[in-house]
């Protein structure tokens, strides 16, 4: 609701040669940083840390295992545990299908760092996946 | 895994992976990767890892946003507790379905077959395993050229795995495939002869099995084995000690055949004699005057002339049928029209099942009057029992279903997620629809191409069985949503079915609409199992494979993301 009353006072600003989605998400996203800084826990916006994402090559018939095993439903639990960067960067990308340029814009940062956050997005979402089903696995035994 | 570093550097990274299936790298990087991922299994693996990544993800999120409407939610739920009872009445009606299936038809055909000489064999094993094919293989085939022709099918498999996106390389494989078959082996006790005019004079004896190909064949001469023969104009007037196969436009059977004739043509006259059984689908069929065949007589066709003479009984197909021979046995005739002529004899009971009763001349000898039964078309509507048999049958159909989709349930979801885009399932399957028939028309003139095209058609007759499940499975999906696993997915191919069914029993009264509505059906379905079929075979993740956006491409040589290995 208060997303709305700020897009309804920022309705002027909005620039007609760019993405409607993209500056919705923008303003979406900046008035959600502005509530995490008022709450202190605000997680790092800045970009320095995503060059240094390792670029491993990771198994990839695990990593297809892991998939082929997971559910829709897994999936959209193992999301809600994501960092709100990257549970935004995936919405955008594979819900909304933005483009690079659209994402870019939303979260702020270059365009050439766009897969980089994706890429640990998902990185992320494994992990959490990888951690569901070891707790399912404990909570069987 | 047992690779050195040295190998491990060669991979591609994930980044670039990823990268390359959102189409965001340029296009001299992505010609590199697509280079790649053709020779590295490894990457291939990852890439397709990686899409199927992506769709999951975004089926995920759509799901959660297009929540059940409440009354199918509930549908649902209910239709979730009283599964027992649903499945229990599917099998019921799936095994009344089965029992009259093999009653009703199969059972009557092994009857038939057996009276024409077939030992009870089905189909299958009358063209491969007992037919002159199967002898013909059996000679042609030493161990060594089964050893060399499973090496080349096991490369050609490799081969087409990664380059099956060229239609050429696909036809190279098989055509190789073909002309390995086609090839005569020396030692071997079969032969072969390839022309456009080809003659076994009069002198001439063959001491194995012969097969033929060619334009205009005479056969005069003498074949100790079988005689296998494909061709525009065939006339054997020789002495065939086997069996003959046949096919061709023309065919006329003036000599002696020791064993059976099964062939299909557009005319064919059979003069000689023949001491089996003779089977034959063709245009015209004409058993002349002169022709005594030993055996019975099952024909196919459009009309049907028999002024010779049949050992044993006769079964006819055919829009006319007129008959001025004799039949040692029972004949059995269903077709428009038949005319028994004052010199005719048949020995046993005659039933004809036709559109107008039998003109029969009261000269004619039979050994009782002809049993008419007028023939119904179509079905009738207006009965109960038309309705059973439809319940009957959507069962058997949905049982069909269930156990495929067990079978295969990767390919199962992979097909449903092709049919739903409608568009190019539908395209393919107009393709599918009317291509496959055709060439396996085609190889079946090739004579070694007949293996080929028989199972052309029974991969399509099983895709024609398939396709309406298919189709019933994508409505049942748009219904209540994509399913989390096999059981849901059957689930729903149950009530999509039953629903395609029951709209379209209305509408197949109207024989334009429901004959359209219903090829629609049968293409749609096809389409989207050969989409599925051909996914399989890609080796590599096609473009856009997620809904993704399509980014526009970076300009040329732009960096993007990290920095990429060597």
């Amino acid at each position: 609701m208060e997303i709305f009353m700020k897009l309804k006072g920022k309705l002027g600003q909005y620039d007609l040669t760019r993405s409607f989605t993209a500056w919705l998400y923008k303003v979406a996203a900046n008035h959600c940083w502005d509530t995490l800084r008022r709450r202190k826990i605000r997680q790092d916006k800045e970009t320095d840390d995503l060059e240094n994402l390792p670029l491993e090559h990771p198994d990839p018939s695990q990593l297809q295992q892991l998939i082929e095993q997971r559910t829709s439903e897994e999936v959209r639990k193992a999301l809600e545990k994501l960092g709100a960067r990257a549970r935004m960067a995936l919405v955008m990308r594979y819900y909304s299908d933005m483009s690079y340029d659209e994402i870019a814009d939303a979260l702020g940062v270059r365009r050439a760092f766009v897969g980089v956050v994706l890429l640990r997005a998902r990185h992320e979402l494994r992990q959490a996946l990888e951690g569901s089903a070891a707790l399912a696995a404990g909570g069987a035994l | 895994m047992s690779e050195t570093p040295e190998q491990k550097m060669k991979h591609l990274d994930e980044m670039t992976c990823l990268l390359y299936i959102e189409r965001q790298l340029d296009r001299a990087r992505g010609l590199e990767v697509s280079a790649h991922t053709q020779e590295c299994d490894v990457c291939r693996t990852l890439l397709r890892a990686l899409e199927r990544e992506s769709r999951l993800l975004t089926r995920a999120m759509l799901e959660e946003e297009e929540p059940l409407p409440s009354r199918l939610a509930q549908f649902q739920e209910r239709a979730r507790r009283s599964l027992q009872w649903i499945w229990g009445v599917i099998f019921g009606l799936a095994a009344t379905g089965a029992y009259a299936l093999y009653t009703g038809y199969i059972q009557p055909w092994q009857v038939k077959l057996e009276e024409a000489g077939f030992g009870g064999s089905n189909l299958l094993n009358l063209l491969i395993f007992q037919g002159g094919l199967w002898k013909g293989w059996q000679s042609m085939i030493t161990l060594l050229e089964v050893l060399a022709m499973v090496t080349l099918a096991g490369l050609g498999a490799i081969f087409f795995r990664r380059r099956i996106r060229r239609g050429s390389a696909l036809a190279m494989v098989f055509a190789g495939l073909c002309a390995l078959m086609a090839l005569p082996a020396p030692a071997s006790a079969t032969e072969f002869r390839k022309g456009d005019q080809i003659t076994i004079g009069r002198d001439e004896v063959i001491h194995s099995d012969l097969y033929v190909a060619g334009g205009r064949i005479r056969i005069e001469g003498t074949i100790e084995g079988d005689l296998i023969v494909a061709g525009g104009d065939i006339e054997v007037s020789g002495h065939i000690l086997g069996d003959v196969l046949s096919s061709s436009g023309s065919v006329r059977m003036t000599g002696q055949v020791d064993g059976n004739i099964r062939g299909y043509a557009g005319n064919i006259t059979v003069k000689g004699t023949v001491g089996r059984n003779v089977m034959l689908f063709g245009g015209d069929v004409n058993i002349d005057r002169d022709a005594k065949i030993g055996g019975s007589v099952t024909v196919f066709c459009g009309h049907h002339t028999l002024d010779g003479h049949v050992g044993r009984d006769l079964l006819v197909f055919a829009g006319q049928v007129t008959i001025t021979g004799s039949v040692g046995g029972s004949a059995r005739i269903k077709g428009g029209e038949l005319h028994i002529d004052s010199a005719a004899q048949i020995g046993g009971p005659v039933n004809f099942e036709g559109d107008d009763p039998p003109e029969v001349s009261p000269q004619a000898k039979l050994a009782s009057p002809v049993h008419f039964e007028k023939r119904q078309h179509g079905d009738d509507y207006r009965s109960v029992h038309y309705y059973v048999w439809r319940m009957i049958w959507t069962a058997a159909f949905i049982l069909f279903g269930m156990v495929l989709f067990l079978l295969t349930p990767n390919f199962a979801k992979e097909t449903v997620r092709a049919g739903e885009q409608f568009g190019a399932p539908l395209g393919l399957g107009v393709l599918v629809f009317f291509g496959v028939p055709i060439a396996a028309i085609i190889a079946c003139f090739t004579v070694v191409g007949i293996p080929l095209g028989v199972l052309a058609v029974g991969i399509w007759l099983l895709m024609l069985c398939t396709a309406e499940l298919i189709v019933g499975t994508v409505v049942g999906t748009w219904i209540l949503g994509r399913g989390e696993n096999t059981w849901d997915m059957i689930g729903r191919m149950a009530l999509g079915f039953a629903l395609v069914r029951i709209l379209y029993t209305p509408l197949a009264q109207v024989h334009v609409v429901g004959a359209l509505v219903g090829l629609g059906i049968w293409m749609w379905g096809m389409g989207a199992i050969s989409i599925a079929v051909y996914r399989r075979f890609q080796p590599m993740i096609a473009f856009g494979g997620p809904p993704a956006p399509v980014a526009p491409p970076l300009p040329p040589n732009t960096t993007v993301g990290g920095p990429l290995p060597a």
